[in-house]
């Protein structure tokens, strides 16, 4: 099947606002997503073996990392749908088929997302001893493993999205008159498999960043001992993510997206953005590294920004990349702009409101916590 | 069909967005209408300093986060999956639309998240005027997703004067808009109200009193939420298109479940009057229970009636039931629909490609293929001409709606979908097509039923 054949028309209303701000919102949205999913994709299970295996600090760093994992889902899931919305705004000619040849897996998503998510509070109870802990480790593990397996979806229904290549033979391959079976997965495609270790690679990383910022933060009522095991714990952590890192994702771009590189030298953008992407763990290690043996609040709020700064640079990149590899199929930035000016404003405003009022209500739980120091 | 649709035996694919839909109404409008309970009576214990009040709040506030910010944000997310696998044409349409209010909702949400957090875990370590002011904006956040969300699905049920080039305003402000949010907000209300009842008469034990107040007090504002569904209910009726009234008049089914609908939320108010209001210490688990049980009851049968009604429609106007544009139509009966979708077009290029001429499909072979090759290319046009609210067996089963039918009756019912019923789309392929697709029919349908002395033609 040729697969340009199976681009479905463009839809006749066009983008509400420029092409631009479609993808500043996708990408900035599914950066701030990231930041608080990494916590539970490689948090969960950083948790589920020190909290249950460990002994001392270490069993405090899952406890910790398990504290925090309620708090990290609600957001990220919320965080998650506006890159959702806007994917679906621009990029829908390739959604929505991807996502309807593994039906199936990808409706599981949700559904599998709400068991781990109440696994994390059982685990939570466990840890303040108001379930029992074999029930809580049950539940850090079944929580670690659904994520895991989730991340495994979610790899196949990204790729998939570029793979327009594959998708002929999938639907011939798993359709009943025609229609199909939503069965399928994306496993043809060799990009699946870096791409999904990739993501876990960054998630070991935000995690190792998270436990130094708790460190420093979030543990006043811990020893000073804590601490200091909990900043060298978090330099090993960021040294192995780092290195993960660094070999899935030489294995992704040399190994199955050779066009990327050469292209990106040829962009003036990218020629600069795609380096930074590569190297930019190095910053928030050296951070990490300079506080193995304690942490320093500033120091760990510069590590906090930086591996915001490591993930957002990886999701413009993922963003170019996603339209280098789409552009022969659609010429997106080319759609009609229908403006919707007012509402843009409207939500601007709201946009703002909500900053300011979560900034008074994060300012008033600060005072509360110094006054209660 | 400009998407590959998605099989679901039994059920259709579609069918999982009403039960998706329903599963979240249920705890999302407990979220709004709970919110707002919830800071009301705080500020009511802070005021009288009643510790009890408040410690039962504190635990009715725990209850809150874990149902609303775990499973009702996730079945909110669930929502989105299921349309996009189910319904992508409708909801790239809509998406197009309305995408800045979905941003503006999600804003809401993230507000949502973080004071409900706060609200719960600095419950007793913020003083009481900010821990209330935090109280107040989760419930003023909740309202507002309320405000933003409820146009936007009243949009697919009446899209008023708005055209493509008409701007976001003219949609969001759809005839249908005031009316829903009067009835959601009522809703949300009451069934804040029941969780409330629910949850004390499980919780609180010995304390009479306590009982009192809490069932007092949200009765009170679950007969207002009543009156709101009432008025919400009547309006919304007043500003259906011709169409959904004619088939909210014509369905006997969505008669009676009209009548169940008001008939429920009436026992609801009498004996909410009568109960909690009047004599809270009428209010047992038991009573909570068959309570809330009429309240789901009632919920899950009003959205039901509103998604029911808005055949052939999926977004009034734009998206047709059977996921093609109106426009289209035309196009479509000339060139064939098979042709016009990008997968079926592809997939009868591979699997019968004794019907294709210069890479397309070529309708006047369609009736030299031997029988058993028509009905498959007729079940491919049913799939996506169809399935969207039939399934073969099991959910508005074609094989049992046709039972009996003689090939006459079958191939004009298939060319005069219509005219038959008015709330089905039109036909929207070639005769050619029609022939096959009435091959297949007549493969599936169920025989008369026996016995019956006047069988037609002998059946």
């Amino acid at each position: 099947m040729d697969p340009h054949a199976l681009i479905p028309p463009t839809n006749p209303i066009g983008y509400p606002t420029p092409f631009w701000f479609i993808e500043l919102f996708k990408v900035l949205g599914f950066s701030l997503h990231v930041a608080p999913m990494n916590l539970w994709y490689a948090g969960t299970l950083i948790a589920a073996i020190f909290g249950i295996f460990g002994r001392g600090n270490a069993k405090v760093v899952g406890q910790h990392v398990a504290r925090a994992l309620p708090f990290a889902l609600a957001i990220g899931i919320n965080f998650g749908v506006i890159p959702l919305l806007f994917m679906q705004v621009a990029y829908y000619q390739f959604f929505y088929p991807a996502t309807i040849l593994m039906a199936w897996p990808w409706f599981s998503v949700f559904w599998m997302v709400m068991v781990a998510y109440f696994a994390v509070y059982m685990y939570r109870l466990a840890i303040y001893r108001d379930v029992p802990s074999r029930i809580g480790g049950l539940s850090a593990w079944l929580a670690s493993g659904i994520f895991i397996i989730v991340g495994f979806i979610f790899a196949n229904a990204m790729s998939m999205l570029t793979h327009t290549k594959g998708w002929g033979s999938i639907f011939m391959r798993g359709n009943i008159a025609g229609a199909a079976t939503g069965l399928a997965l994306n496993t043809s495609d060799p990009t699946l498999i870096p791409r999904w270790l990739f993501m876990f690679g960054i998630a070991l990383t935000t995690t190792a960043a998270f436990i130094l910022l708790d460190a420093a933060f979030l543990s006043g009522r811990d020893t000073d001992d804590y601490r200091r095991y909990a900043s060298r714990f978090a330099s090993i952590l960021y040294t192995i993510g780092l290195l993960w890192f660094a070999g899935i994702g030489s294995w992704y771009i040399f190994g199955t997206r050779p066009f990327a590189l050469p292209l990106a030298m040829d962009n003036p953008i990218m020629r600069i953005v795609f380096p930074l992407t590569a190297i930019s763990p190095g910053l928030p290690w050296l951070l990490i590294l300079l506080q193995r043996k304690g942490p320093s609040r500033k120091l760990a709020m510069l590590t906090g920004f930086a591996q915001f700064g490591v993930i957002a640079f990886n999701a413009f990149s993922r963003q170019w990349l996603q339209n280098v590899e789409l552009a022969p199929y659609a010429d997106l930035a080319s759609t009609p702009v229908h403006p919707q000016t007012s509402a843009l404003i409207v939500f601007l405003l709201l946009f703002a409101i909500g900053i300011a009022l979560i900034a008074w209500m994060l300012g008033k739980v600060f005072q509360a916590n110094r006054l209660r120091a | 069909m400009h998407y590959p649709f998605w099989y679901v035996p039994g059920l259709t694919s579609p069918m999982w967005i009403a039960v998706v839909a329903v599963l979240h109404i249920y705890v999302a409008m407990y979220a709004v209408g709970g919110s707002i309970l919830l800071a009301i009576q705080t500020r009511l214990a802070y005021r009288s300093n009643d510790a009890d009040y408040l410690e039962y709040l504190r635990n009715h506030t725990w209850f809150f986060v874990l149902i609303t910010l775990v499973y009702s944000s996730l079945m909110g997310v669930g929502i989105w999956w299921t349309i996009g696998l189910a319904s992508p044409l409708a909801t790239e349409e809509l998406i197009h639309v309305f995408v800045l209010g979905w941003a503006m909702e999600y804003v809401t949400f993230i507000l949502e998240i973080v004071s409900a957090f706060i609200f719960f875990y600095y419950w007793g370590k913020l003083d009481p005027k900010t821990h209330l002011r935090i109280g107040w904006i989760y419930a003023g956040s909740a309202f507002a997703s309320l405000l933003i969300i409820t146009p936007i699905t009243a949009f697919q049920l009446n899209i008023g004067s708005w055209t493509p080039q008409a701007g976001f305003w003219t949609a969001f402000f759809n005839p249908q808009a005031l009316p829903q949010i009067a009835s959601r907000t009522g809703g949300s209300l009451l069934l804040g109200a029941l969780y409330f009842f629910l949850h004390a008469t499980l919780k609180v034990r010995n304390c009479p009193e306590l009982c009192h107040k809490i069932g007092h007090e949200s009765s009170k504002w679950a007969m207002i939420g009543a009156f709101l569904v009432v008025v919400g209910g009547a309006t919304w009726y007043w500003a259906l298109p011709p169409s959904a009234s004619a088939a909210l008049v014509g369905a006997a089914v969505l008669n009676i479940l009209m009548f169940i609908v008001f008939a429920l939320t009436a026992a609801t108010v009498v004996m909410m009057y009568i109960g909690p209001y009047r004599n809270p210490s009428w209010l047992t688990p038991g009573f909570a229970i068959l309570f809330f049980g009429i309240g789901l009851a009632a919920t899950g049968t009003g959205e039901f009636i509103r998604e029911a009604v808005r055949k052939p429609y999926i977004v009034y106007g734009r998206v047709l039931g059977s996921q093609i544009r109106p426009e289209e139509i035309p196009v479509l009966k000339r060139e064939g629909y098979l042709n016009g979708g990008v997968w079926t077009r592809q997939y009868i290029s591979v699997k019968f490609p004794e019907v294709v001429s210069n890479g397309r499909i070529d309708n006047s072979r369609l009736p030299t293929l031997p029988l058993e090759k028509r009905r498959q290319v007729g079940r491919v046009i049913f799939q996506y001409h169809c399935g969207d609210c039939h399934a073969v067996e099991g959910y508005s089963a074609v094989a049992q709606l046709s039972r009996g039918w003689n090939r006459p009756l079958t191939r004009y019912t298939v060319t005069h979908l219509d005219t038959v019923h008015f709330f089905m789309p039109p036909w929207a392929g070639t005769d050619e097509e029609a022939e096959v697709l009435t091959d297949y029919l007549m493969s599936i349908r169920h025989p008369y039923p026996e016995g019956l002395a006047h069988a037609p033609g002998g059946q």
